[in-house]
């Protein structure tokens, strides 16, 4: 920014308690005209909060919020939209089953006498579609969009009202590659058009492409300001997580060699149904030998969910076999399958990995309720046993825990992933299946777990890593293949094939386009 | 400050909290009654004190109090079960209906020692009644059929089938739909002589002692606990969620049948029509309002019959009708269902006035 721009919004001295621990700590943001700010921090730093508190979802504690230079009260979101501040959540809040249109219609007030003119409206959205050039079919159903569009639609809803201010809360976590494109095109269309945006991520890269200035929040404090084009990858990480952080982990000497035969998981040919009875895995085979790791590398949604399903007996599997270290597995029961040698971190980590309102020592119990380990006399359980454990997993893989009756669903994203992995190897596996392990987690927390994951390949345990993060495969894998439609690539040495390659068979192009 | 904060449990609402919303649940329950009493044109206070009275009038009001809740108690004690795995018991009357039928049988045909008579009746009971919630379990486990829906419907057809037995095949000689009755001799003997209770309700004592335990101590009470937290995650921990689920239904359903048994052993020595006074739906009541636990069950179940007792005799004294049961109970349900919200927003609200620096206290 060449010129001072006028500032449009100013927080000062936000702090915000929850259960008398700071979720923000004194926190100032300044925001210009026609600038986009990235908030960058680890998971827990205080982002969302802050941002929550901007559009009126809660209430600080502390501080005053000013925008044109008076001061505000934000109540409500109806507030802030009055305000001109339109906000993006991460997880959509679209009404799936109405179509784009009445989606965007609704979060109109400006109703006349109680009546909706649905003409005006309809103008009034293809101006502001076209003016901002984002591309919105208005008479689709939401649920039948796909995600990036259904993004498309949430900013033009925010932008009615008279947006000034629009914030994004990790806006990419959800898109691919050419959406991800798409938006910060689009994004860059709003801020040519003077509007200020809020940018919430912990991307390094994305904040680097799309951002004038960057605000790194650090445990509820704000430590940095910087303008984005003096500054780099390396020293952004630092400032975020206060220390140097390694940026991919290095594979160590591994016990994995090509001529070791001992297979650990064996998949062929097998055939699996989506939940629409859609045939969703087509003959896909694949081997994994002891102490290799198997990365899938693949765009969301083609696939994976019901191969790992398959494999941990949660998923019915129409043909093919699977064998784990030579027994066969198809078909049997979840139970068998875990007795037998797999451990399974599944990429839903709050509903399906863990249960909110259990405590810790309850979660690592669930998954082991059948083991005699913690059982005693009339079938009770062994809670001494089981706190050791937990004792034990906590310092193992330092889980940040307050105390420990605390509920599962109250830790932060990258403790409770913490959680599930310690419980899984914990249970001395023979093969892991990890499907998004450091989805949405901070680089300490990613790091944490992949240094894990290779410490399990060098006990002799195989592991099939299932990620939409190319880096995170190529980085880790010793084999590695591309799912596209249900079908697997053949495997590959990540340094076998480019990039651009990769990227070929990630889009759906078949093997010899690749070549 | 911080300290104390961090060591609070936040899995259940505190024990202060939930006899705070039930005295207040009571206050409510009181106030309706006393307008719906001075509607009727009679003295609130009297009337009060007629109930209470009469619900401890003597030995014998306070064993009936026993003798009533006992079923009550029974059945709720299933319904918690059922409740753990996600499941609504509310087919209680009719597997109460089923059990008492087939303990009767037991008890009129079979011709052995007592002990076995009662043992045999026991499991016949159980398993009747199991059978009658377990399929309605069944159903909704393989086929996702709503088991509230097919329970009540079970209850219908427990309901014309004990119909047509008492007035057909199982008819005592003598015109009244009815069975013949049990020989004294297996007949549970009374807590006193010339009293309605009979040591069934030493029974339940040992009952929801053992619920408590299955439920808070064993591997099979987290694992139907699980289910009930999310089917999802237990299906992930390898927990048998259909097998169990299913197992819930069947318990509660054996409970209900128990039920059924001891009333037929210990009450009436015979089936009748109208045995069960929809006490499959009380049930569900109280469990609710005892958040499914064994303890709040039992005292839930003695104050609603001490209630019942109480207003009974109250009626032959003053112009109130019985059905003012029916309106305490719909208030207190309703409070309880209602004030714990409306007290967290009050304080919720209250919270927001006070200075951030206090406000950690609260």
């Amino acid at each position: 920014m060449l010129n001072p721009a006028n500032t449009i919004l100013e927080m000062k001295g936000i702090s915000k308690f929850f259960d008398g621990k700071p979720a923000n700590d004194q926190i100032d943001l300044k925001v210009n005209e026609g600038e986009i700010v990235a908030l960058l921090g680890e998971n827990g730093a205080g982002k969302s909060t802050l941002m929550n508190i901007l559009f009126g979802l809660y209430q600080a504690d502390h501080g005053e919020i000013s925008i044109d230079g008076k001061v505000v009260s934000i109540n409500s979101p109806l507030d802030a939209i009055a305000l001109g501040i339109g906000m993006v959540h991460q997880h959509f809040m679209l009404i799936p089953a109405f179509d784009a249109y009445e989606n965007i219609a609704l979060s109109i007030s400006g109703k006349r006498n109680g009546l909706v003119n649905h003409q005006v409206i309809r103008e009034q959205i293809k101006k502001h579609s076209i003016q901002y050039n984002l591309s919105i079919v208005l008479d689709t159903i939401v649920q039948d969009l796909p995600v990036g569009l259904q993004q498309q639609v949430e900013i033009l809803k925010a932008l009615f009202g008279e947006c000034r201010i629009l914030v994004l809360d990790e806006p990419t976590g959800v898109l691919n590659e050419q959406e991800k494109i798409k938006l910060f095109s689009s994004l860059k269309e709003l801020k040519a058009a003077g509007l200020s945006i809020i940018f919430i991520s912990h991307k390094l890269d994305e904040v680097l492409d799309i951002s004038d200035r960057v605000v790194i929040l650090r445990k509820g404090k704000v430590v940095d300001s910087v303008i984005t084009n003096r500054t780099n990858k390396e020293d952004l990480a630092c400032r975020m997580v206060g220390r140097d952080v390694v940026f991919s982990v290095k594979k160590g000497p591994r016990l994995f060699d090509n001529k070791m035969k001992d297979r650990v998981l064996e998949i062929k040919n097998i055939e699996v149904h989506g939940k629409r009875n859609t045939q969703t895995i087509k003959d896909l085979s694949l081997t994994i030998h002891r102490g290799e790791l198997f990365g899938i590398a693949g765009v969301d949604g083609n696939g994976q969910s019901e191969l790992v399903e398959a494999l941990a007996g949660l998923r019915h599997v129409t043909k093919g076999k699977i064998f784990l270290n030579g027994n066969e597995i198809t078909n049997r029961s979840s139970r068998s399958i875990k007795q037998m040698g797999l451990a399974f971190v599944p990429e839903d980590r709050r509903s399906m990995g863990t249960i909110a309102s259990y405590s810790l020592d309850q979660n690592i119990f669930f998954r082991n309720s059948d083991s005699k380990t913690f059982r005693k006399h009339f079938g009770q359980i062994d809670k001494k046993k089981l706190h050791m454990l937990g004792d034990r997993l906590i310092k193992d893989y330092d889980i940040r825990i307050p105390h420990r009756d605390m509920l599962v669903g109250q830790l932060s994203g990258g403790n409770i992933q913490k959680v599930i992995l310690a419980r899984e190897i914990s249970s001395d596996p023979v093969v892991l299946v990890a499907m998004h392990p450091t989805r949405g987690l901070d680089v300490g927390a990613i790091e944490f777990i992949h240094t894990r994951l290779l410490e399990l390949l060098s006990s002799g345990a195989g592991i099939l890593l299932i990620s939409t993060e190319l880096d995170e495969i190529i980085s880790l894998s010793d084999q590695m293949a591309v799912i596209s439609n249900g079908k697997l690539s053949r495997p590959f040495r990540p340094d076998e094939l480019s990039l651009s390659q990769i990227g070929l068979l990630m889009g759906g192009s078949d093997e010899e386009a690749c070549r | 400050m911080k300290q104390f904060l961090f060591k609070k449990r936040e899995n259940r609402p505190s024990f202060l909290d939930s006899v705070a919303n039930t005295c207040l649940a009571i206050a409510m329950a009181i106030i309706v009654s006393i307008i719906f009493i001075l509607s009727l044109g009679e003295n609130p206070i009297s009337v009060f004190e007629f109930i209470i009275r009469g619900a401890f009038r003597n030995t014998s009001s306070v064993l009936e109090i026993l003798a009533k809740s006992t079923p009550i108690i029974i059945i709720g004690l299933g319904v918690s079960i059922a409740a753990a795995t996600g499941m609504t018991n509310l087919g209680g009357d009719g597997q109460f209906y089923m059990g008492a039928i087939s303990a009767a049988i037991i008890g009129i045909y079979l011709e052995a020692p007592v002990w076995i008579v009662w043992i045999a009746a026991i499991c016949v009971s159980i398993l009747a009644g199991g059978i009658w919630g377990g399929f309605a379990g069944f159903l909704r486990a393989t086929i996702d059929t709503s088991e509230v829906i097919i329970a009540i419907m079970m209850n219908y057809i427990a309901l014309f089938l004990i119909g047509f037995l008492v007035s057909n095949p199982l008819q005592a000689p003598g015109g009244i739909p009815q069975t013949r009755a049990i020989p004294q001799i297996v007949q549970l003997p009374k807590l006193i002589a010339g009293s309605r209770a009979h040591w069934g309700i030493v029974f339940v004592a040992l009952l929801a002692l053992f619920v408590w335990f299955v439920m808070n101590r064993t591997v099979f009470g987290f694992q139907l606990l699980t289910i009930g937290k999310s089917a999802k995650a237990a299906q992930y921990g390898g927990i048998a969620v259909k097998k169990l689920s299913v197992t819930s239904m069947f318990i509660a359903g054996g409970f209900a049948g128990f039920a059924g048994m001891i009333e037929v052993f210990g009450t009436y020595y015979r089936v009748l029509e109208g045995i069960s006074s929809s006490f499959g739906f009380t049930a569900v009541m109280i469990a609710i309002l005892a958040r499914y636990r064994p303890l709040g069950i039992i005292v839930g179940s003695l104050l609603i019959s001490t209630l019942t007792v109480g207003v009974n005799s109250m009626q032959i004294a003053v112009n109130v009708p019985t059905s003012i049961v029916t309106v305490i109970q719909s208030v207190v349900v309703f409070s309880i269902l209602v004030m714990p919200k409306i007290r967290a927003n009050f304080q919720h609200a209250q919270r927001k006035r006070l200075p951030p620096d206090e406000r950690e206290e609260s």
